[in-house]
């Protein structure tokens, strides 16, 4: 066992597997837990787990602790929403990760037609639930939802109506939606 | 790009292997240390200057060898030129496809080429026809057949065997002018002995000379050596995404160069060579 | 310009060419996160050998169907640009650099925990940009340290050097001329808190004896690099430190 807060490197011994158990950033091999990363190490006492806390972590690893991510609906089928995410919370992400909405994660009530909570097209916000692509997402959340859409007869960026419905600026058709925080509260400059 | 899983029956098939590599054993009931049965069969293709086609066990590799008169290089005034590749044929496997080599075919080039070369085995200062005019290129032309496992090994004993048969078209000195006869055979290659590439692959922590197709797909790594007669080590290569302590590595060392000896003697045996 | 004579690589006082002792490394020098774009990045020179390196990923595979369910995908290139070498260099990939982009990625397999990151792509690209000898191994160190650099979970570092025989004599870390007229040629990687050698090559002509002598020769070398490479990551995280 290392001191708490060492110093140390990827490869570099931390405890034997009956001390510790692997935490964040490290592995086990013949019975050793080792770091897999550079950083400070952290024995977490009352768990009983070895840890390395580090600076840098890549993409896929941070989405843990990401409180949202936005994207595009690319496709709805029958229990399920194809969604291609292009940042998390503000930061935008390139290339774009796969994500899905199951039919069960978009809403307390029951769902008929999958296409009055979301569309293809619409931009949500989403909370991601587990971190492996493809994502597995939930707007099941208060501001969760669709937050950009266009109507889908005219193309013009839909305004919010009310809590669960947009409209139309231009031609006035009326929309249902699962909304989070709507962006396009006014008409600004688009239509009238 | 890492390969993907293609045949998926051996990782099922995994433990009961490593069951018995456990007790000593593989399934086509050879020891740990054992090659597959060798066979060699030389003028498989009669219009090259020279081929062979080895079998060894499931795996079937055809080598064949074609010299041309060419101008030397400028920095090898006095030396003939080996070329050496394989060709990975689709009719050898599932998998394969045709196209240009993809990086197995390159590797096992590469490597048969450097024991070839490295070994000096081939006497390349004696394909000259004429001093800084006129040499000889040796093409060595690799085809596997059949694809069942340990292909590199495979591979250096069908270029070996097809360089031992080969011979070079005659050549004749008419009043000081050199020209080649094309139409008849003249002398041998200046091959001056045989070389062996044996390969061990690492399955778990069980070690095991030339692996059969199920085997390659289990191993964590395999190490290629190549050795001469005298057993110097004339080429090697770690492959596969595993790795080796130092002691392994010692270990293979040793038992592939007793395996490899072997394989030698059992090769000049079938070519009648001493 | 290829010279056609031989040089004596082992001079009367036992020293090389380059003035070194049989068993001394080059000089060697490792950067950190050189580039800005690039997850990871590193450049490492060796000698007059230099490299640059960048990490993209774990990101989406892209084909999807190339994604593998259970694991991430290493993609991997070594380069040489066309002006690294003496005479130019054809920039389109040659058969060399195919095999050791095979060699090196199989290299990288054995200490990126690619478990962790299912249906994913990892890139991994190599630039010689001044070659003179060992460029294989310094690309594979370069590779290591901007996969580390990217925050990627790693089991080791890499730590890698050649062994060669010049003349007769085992020498450490070759430079350009006992690579093109030694004996042999046997470059070595390590993944050197676990022992395990991850790359192994040997091209020329050696007894087992100077085999196993040559081994341990790179070893001792690989323990000298190994604590370089911790001395530039220490440094390099006291820098992340300060930013954050």
């Amino acid at each position: 066992m290392r001191k708490q807060n060492e110093f140390v490197f990827p490869g570099d011994e931390l405890a034997v597997i009956e001390e510790f158990t692997p935490g964040e950033n490290t592995y086990e091999v013949d019975g050793q837990v080792r770091s897999s990363a550079l950083g400070k190490v952290f024995y977490d006492m009352i768990n009983r787990r070895s840890n390395v806390l580090t600076l840098k972590k890549p993409l896929l690893s941070t989405l843990k602790k990401a409180r949202y991510v936005y994207g595009v609906v690319m496709g709805v089928r029958e229990d399920s929403v194809m969604v291609s995410i292009s940042s998390v919370e503000e930061k935008f992400i390139s290339p774009s990760l796969s994500g899905f909405l199951h039919v069960s994660q978009i809403s307390n009530k029951f769902i008929e037609k999958i296409t009055d909570y979301v569309k293809a097209g619409d931009i949500i916000r989403a909370k991601p639930m587990t971190y492996y692509i493809p994502l597995s997402l939930t707007i099941k959340g208060k501001d969760l939802g669709v937050v950009y859409a266009q109507c889908s007869i005219c193309g013009t960026v839909l305004v919010k109506q009310d809590d669960e419905h947009l409209r139309c600026p231009n031609c006035g058709n009326i929309e249902r939606r699962k909304l989070g925080n709507y962006m396009v509260k006014k008409v600004g400059n688009q239509g009238n | 790009m890492t390969p993907s899983n293609e045949n998926i029956v051996p990782l099922i098939k995994k433990e009961s292997i490593l069951h018995m590599l456990e007790r000593g054993l593989r399934e086509d009931g050879r020891k740990l240390n054992d090659y597959r049965p060798l066979s060699i069969t030389l003028d498989y293709a009669k219009k090259a200057d020279g081929s062979a086609l080895v079998k060894l066990g499931d795996t079937a590799v055809l080598a064949g060898v074609k010299v041309e008169e060419e101008e030397p290089f400028e920095d090898t005034p006095a030396q003939g030129n080996l070329v050496v590749n394989v060709e990975l044929l689709p009719l050898a496997y599932e998998t394969f496809e045709p196209g240009p080599p993809d990086e197995n075919a390159i590797e096992l080039s590469r490597v048969v080429d450097r024991s070839l070369r490295d070994s000096k085995s081939i006497d390349l200062g004696k394909l000259v026809i004429e001093p800084g005019k006129r040499v000889w290129t040796v093409w060595v032309d690799i085809y596997v057949l059949d694809y069942g496992g340990n292909v590199l090994d495979a591979s250096t004993l069908a270029a070996v065997a097809a360089l031992y048969s080969a011979k070079l078209p005659k050549v004749v000195n008419e009043n000081g002018e050199i020209k080649v006869v094309k139409e008849e055979k003249g002398d041998r290659l200046p091959i001056l002995f045989p070389v062996v590439t044996v390969t061990a692959a690492k399955i778990g922590k069980y070690i095991v000379i030339d692996p059969d197709l199920e085997e390659e797909a289990i191993a964590d790594a395999k190490l290629s050596i190549s050795y001469t007669p005298e057993g110097r080590i004339v080429g090697m290569q770690k492959s596969g995404a595993g790795s080796f302590s130092v002691q392994e590595v010692l270990y293979i060392e040793n038992t592939a160069r007793a395996a490899g000896l072997k394989l030698l003697e059992d090769f000049k045996k079938q070519l009648n060579i001493q | 310009m290829i010279q056609i004579q031989k040089p004596r690589l082992i001079l009367d006082d036992g020293r090389r060419l380059d003035g070194r002792k049989p068993d001394e490394l080059r000089p060697m020098k490792m950067e950190i996160g050189v580039l800005k774009n690039a997850d990871g990045s590193s450049l490492v020179q060796v000698g007059n050998t230099k490299i640059i390196a960048a990490v993209y990923g774990p990101r989406e595979m892209h084909p999807r169907h190339l994604a593998m369910p259970n694991r991430a995908v290493l993609r991997v290139r070594y380069h040489m640009t066309p002006f690294s070498t003496d005479e130019r260099k054809n920039p389109a990939p040659s058969r060399r650099e195919i095999e050791l982009s095979k060699v090196i990625r199989e290299a990288l397999e054995s200490i990126i925990l690619v478990e962790e990151f299912p249906r994913s792509s990892i890139d991994i690209f190599m630039e010689v940009i001044q070659a003179d000898a060992g460029t294989r191994l310094a690309s594979l160190m370069a590779a290591s340290l901007a996969v580390v650099d990217a925050g990627i979970p790693v089991r080791d570092l890499i730590a890698a050097v050649a062994v060669g025989k010049a003349d007769g004599v085992l020498v450490l870390d070759l430079n350009e001329p006992e690579d093109m007229w030694g004996e042999a040629d046997m470059p070595v990687a390590m993944m050197p808190a676990l022992g395990q050698i991850n790359l192994l090559q040997l091209n020329g002509n050696m007894t087992p004896e100077e085999f196993k002598q040559g081994l341990e020769l790179a070893m001792k070398g690989i323990n000298i690099i190994y604590n370089m490479e911790k001395e530039v990551l220490k440094s390099k995280y006291a820098e992340y430190k300060e930013e954050s």
